[in-house]
């Protein structure tokens, strides 16, 4: 069975290289995957005759404070990348800050989530409460899919950094990439849920 | 007329004259327009999947006819 070379040389066709190709149309996927549910928000809450104030139910301050952790992390990245790229060990310390910071934004998350439903509001409370969950859950679990290739590539993944430099540099880029996706998909539902 | 000419202009015929057959979407008709909150938002839902979807779909369709643009020349090159 022959295999899809992994190059990273990019294609005269598409003007790519193949991993990156396959991220845009991942990605170009997952916008229609939160497409989708920022199209169910706007659905029940314009049909909703009453909603209630999110910065009243959640905790805004709580929000702001994992807004600012996602895009120092995404700062970090970008700094790992440019780290990755002139072969610098210190890349791999980098990514793990990055994932160090997202673990952060998960501590704060779930010590939200806990509050909220100790407050009475769980999923099945009212729409609000089914679209914050179904939203943020959703979210986190890309935030932890993210974590889980960042550790990944600071740890067994980093033997590529000597081995095949410019394949672990892509590998940080394809990451990088995705990871300020992750971030901007936080951002809008910050100002959904939280400021709205 | 052909027989499937006959057949699309009978279909036409019937969904002219039955019009509540042909407006099953309500929002597609105009159902929004007034105060119903749930019409409102289905108009809402409807607007949003479209402004995320059709630019989605179209920067694909635009990538692929480049992609099939640009090999077309790297042939013409090669000959």
């Amino acid at each position: 069975m022959s295999e899809i070379p992994y190059t990273t040389e990019k294609r005269p066709d598409s003007g790519l290289t193949n991993p990156m190709l396959g991220l845009w149309l991942f990605l170009a996927s997952e916008v229609m995957l939160f497409g989708s549910l920022f199209s169910a928000y706007a659905l029940l809450r314009l049909g909703s005759a009453t909603w209630p104030s999110g910065s009243e139910r959640l905790h805004p301050e709580w929000g702001a404070v994992n807004t600012v952790v996602l895009l120092a992390s995404s700062g970090i990245l970008m700094k790992a990348l440019r780290a990755a790229r002139k072969r610098q060990l210190r890349s791999r310390l980098l990514m793990v800050s990055a994932a160090v910071l997202a673990m952060v934004f998960l501590a704060i998350k779930f010590g939200e989530y806990r509050s909220v439903v100790t407050s009475g509001f769980l999923p099945r409370t009212d729409i609000f409460s089914a679209l914050y969950f179904t939203l943020t859950g959703v979210h986190v679990l890309h935030l932890v899919a993210g974590v889980g290739v960042l550790l990944y590539l600071a740890g067994p993944g980093f033997k590529d950094h000597h081995a095949r430099p410019s394949l672990f540099a892509q590998r940080v880029q394809l990451t990088s990439i995705y990871w300020h996706f992750v971030d901007a998909v936080w951002l809008v539902l910050f100002v959904l849920l939280y400021l709205t | 007329m052909t027989r499937r000419l006959q057949s699309g202009v009978l279909l036409w015929l019937a969904i002219a004259l039955l019009p509540k057959v042909a407006a099953a979407c309500a929002v597609c008709f105009g159902a929004g327009t007034g105060d119903n909150p749930d019409a409102a938002g289905l108009n809402a839902g409807v607007g949003v999947l479209f402004a995320v979807l059709v630019p989605i779909q179209v920067v694909v369709a635009l990538f692929f006819a480049r992609v099939a643009r640009r090999s077309g020349l790297a042939q013409d090159d090669a000959r």
